[in-house]
């Protein structure tokens, strides 16, 4: 549910989604789309408690080095890495009814 | 994107480094990495740098960027790095042009909001910069004050990044920001707190002639004296009038003092290059690396902080063993070169050693009322603490008398340090003219070249036969009398000068020290 309307969020906004749930040996993906020149990651947090904050910090080290890996391996396979690369996190906050309240676009969250 | 570089400096002890910054900024998983031995400080220059730029309005693309810092094999110290990796950062991420950042320096520690703070040895980075032949050197506009003295091309102050950005963009705001830089200058806070220290003056002191003529030939000539007395005699209080006799440090000495004093990080930058002559009294417990110098990164010790000053040992033997011998090759040479896992450094260290000491553990051995208490062999215990060789290279060694309560009535104040001062600086300029002559006729041995007339070498023979004066000890004690001449003018030394120095210099074994 909450993948399905992180994606409506990032193709309104202006990405082109390219692949939705990939597995890879190292890990998954939620969402791979593009945004003018650059390949997005996105994760994707659906929460239903109010707080979004920690939807974020649910991305730790091990998570991160997980997706970075699995990002690089999927790009690869398909012969488009290196390239710009940037990792989102999209969180969507539910209602007590498991629908979308609301969603937040965090931008370039893996940096080191 | 692509490559992109600057230079910044490394200082070690108390000279820069140049090193080439270059930063390449392309595709990959996103992350910044400093590669080149950075220390702990230059590493973390990524946080700040990544905070500073978006502050400053200058985000860093999700790009791969890898920063080096050549000679990769020197470590690499200090928060001067921020401003240059930033500035290469930026200029490998297209927010300006490559070609802008090329033939630059930049020195400058940065802030998360973008502002710049003054780092360590901008005097030794200026003139490094000049040696490089750069085109500009982009500093925090508080170094201005002591770079703008000593660099030889173009220097620009800046405030924040966001200002070095337009430095290296816009030929008008580099402009701009140089007039700004020089009206800065004008308003600046001049006098730095520590620096204003009154100079106590010779004319507060009562009697004590022989002293006060022992300093004024040490303060002619840069010697270096022991004054020896029971303790209240006042030995403390004449070292510290010694500052106020020597002349005022002339434009090369003042860059000197300022160079080791940016470098330490002690000296208030704003202030510019220094007025006075440094005073240093180290405490009696410092540690010989202290005195010297030296740690992880090379910094310059108590020594090198006196440099064309006075450095003041109170209780001389009280100071331990191995900190003592140290002064040994300053004392000689006028510097040190210390060598430490950062490299080898030449510390500059031509300083006046003043050093003072009681005759006794108790204090009062000779004193004309008080009994002495102590035992001869802790007398000669404490004695044995200051090593003959470093004895050897003291000149001039007074003895100060306890005052009398006749001479404390008198109380006739003394000649003012104004006075003495100029009869100094007379005879400095003198000695300058004479040596200039000199070099004319060639060399002589050492009693031809100072001058020594008939009757002085007739004196200074007997004096090697009759007492143990080493070789060492021969060339200092004609030294001597040549500062003593010097302060008469006289271009040959006669007897009474070399009498006057050899008791300066054998009153060594006159109060028992050997």
């Amino acid at each position: 549910m909450g993948e399905q309307t992180a994606a409506f969020f990032l193709a309104e906004h202006g990405y082109r989604i390219l692949a939705r749930n990939q597995r890879t040996p190292v890990g998954e993906l939620d969402i791979v789309c593009r945004s003018l020149s650059e390949i997005v990651i996105v994760e994707v947090k659906a929460r239903s408690t109010s707080e979004y904050g920690d939807a974020l910090e649910s991305v730790g080290p091990k998570k991160a080095n997980r997706l970075r890996a699995a990002a690089v391996w999927w790009l690869s396979e398909r012969g488009l890495f290196p390239c710009a690369l940037r990792f989102d996190v999209v969180t969507v906050s539910l209602d007590r009814n498991g629908r979308p309240r609301s969603v937040h676009h965090l931008k370039n969250v893996l940096e080191s | 994107m692509g490559v992109a570089s600057t230079w910044g400096f490394t200082v070690v002890g108390v000279d820069a480094l140049p090193v080439h910054i270059e930063a390449h900024a392309r595709n990959g998983l996103p992350g910044v990495t400093i590669v080149g031995l950075p220390g702990a400080a230059v590493r973390e220059a990524r946080e700040r740098i990544r905070s500073a730029a978006a502050s400053s309005g200058l985000p860093l693309p999700t790009r791969r960027i890898t920063v080096n810092l050549s000679p990769g094999d020197i470590p690499k110290e200090g928060p001067g790095f921020d401003l240059p990796v930033a500035l290469a950062t930026l200029a490998a991420c297209d927010h300006l042009s490559p070609a802008g950042a090329r033939a630059v320096a930049a020195v400058g520690e940065l802030s998360l909001e973008g502002n710049l703070r003054p780092a360590r040895g901008a005097v030794s980075v200026a003139e490094a910069a000049g040696r490089l032949g750069l085109s500009l050197l982009i500093v925090p506009v508080e170094d201005l004050a002591a770079v703008s003295q000593v660099a030889d091309l173009p220097v620009v102050g800046v405030r924040t990044l966001g200002e070095a950005v337009l430095v290296l963009k816009e030929r008008t705001a580099r402009e701009r920001l140089q007039i700004r830089g020089k009206r800065w200058l004008r308003v600046r806070p001049k006098s730095a707190e520590g620096d204003t220290t009154p100079v106590e003056d010779m004319a507060q002191v009562y009697g004590r002639h022989q002293a006060k003529r022992a300093l004024e030939i040490v303060a002619a000539g840069g010697h270096h004296l022991l004054m020896i007395g029971a303790p209240g005699v006042g030995k403390t209080m004449l070292a510290r009038r010694l500052l106020g006799i020597l002349p005022p440090l002339d434009r090369t000495e003042a860059v000197e003092v300022t160079r080791i004093w940016s470098a330490t990080g002690l000296r208030d930058v704003h202030a510019g290059l220094a007025t006075a002559r440094p005073f240093r009294s180290p405490h009696h417990t410092a540690s010989r690396a202290a005195l010297v110098g030296g740690g992880v990164n090379l910094r310059p010790g108590e020594m090198s902080l006196a440099h064309r000053g006075v450095l003041f040992m109170d209780e001389l033997p009280e100071f331990a063993r191995d900190a003592l011998e140290a002064l040994r090759q300053p004392l000689e040479e006028g510097r040190m070169v210390i060598s430490r896992r950062a490299g080898t450094s030449v510390f500059p260290a031509e300083f006046t050693l003043v050093g003072a000491m009681n005759p006794c553990p108790c204090g009062y051995l000779g004193h004309p009322h008080k009994e002495c208490s102590c035992p001869a062999a802790a007398v000669h215990r404490y004695r044995t603490r200051v090593s003959g060789p470093l004895l050897d290279r003291i000149d001039a060694l007074v003895e100060i008398p306890p005052l009398s309560v006749a001479e404390l009535e008198a109380a006739e104040p003394g000649e003012a340090s104004a006075a003495i001062a100029k009869r100094v600086a007379t005879a400095r300029a003198f000695a300058d003219e004479r040596k200039a002559r000199r070099t004319r006729w060639g060399r002589g041995g050492i009693e031809e070249e100072n001058g020594l007339n008939g009757p002085a070498t007739r004196l200074l023979r007997k004096a090697l036969a009759g007492h143990h004066l080493g070789g060492r000890g021969y060339v200092r004690v004609v030294r001597l009398a040549r500062t003593v001449a010097d302060l008469e003018e006289s271009f040959q030394v006669q007897e009474e000068h070399l009498s006057e120095a050899l008791a300066l210099r054998l009153d060594q074994r006159r109060v028992g020290m050997r």
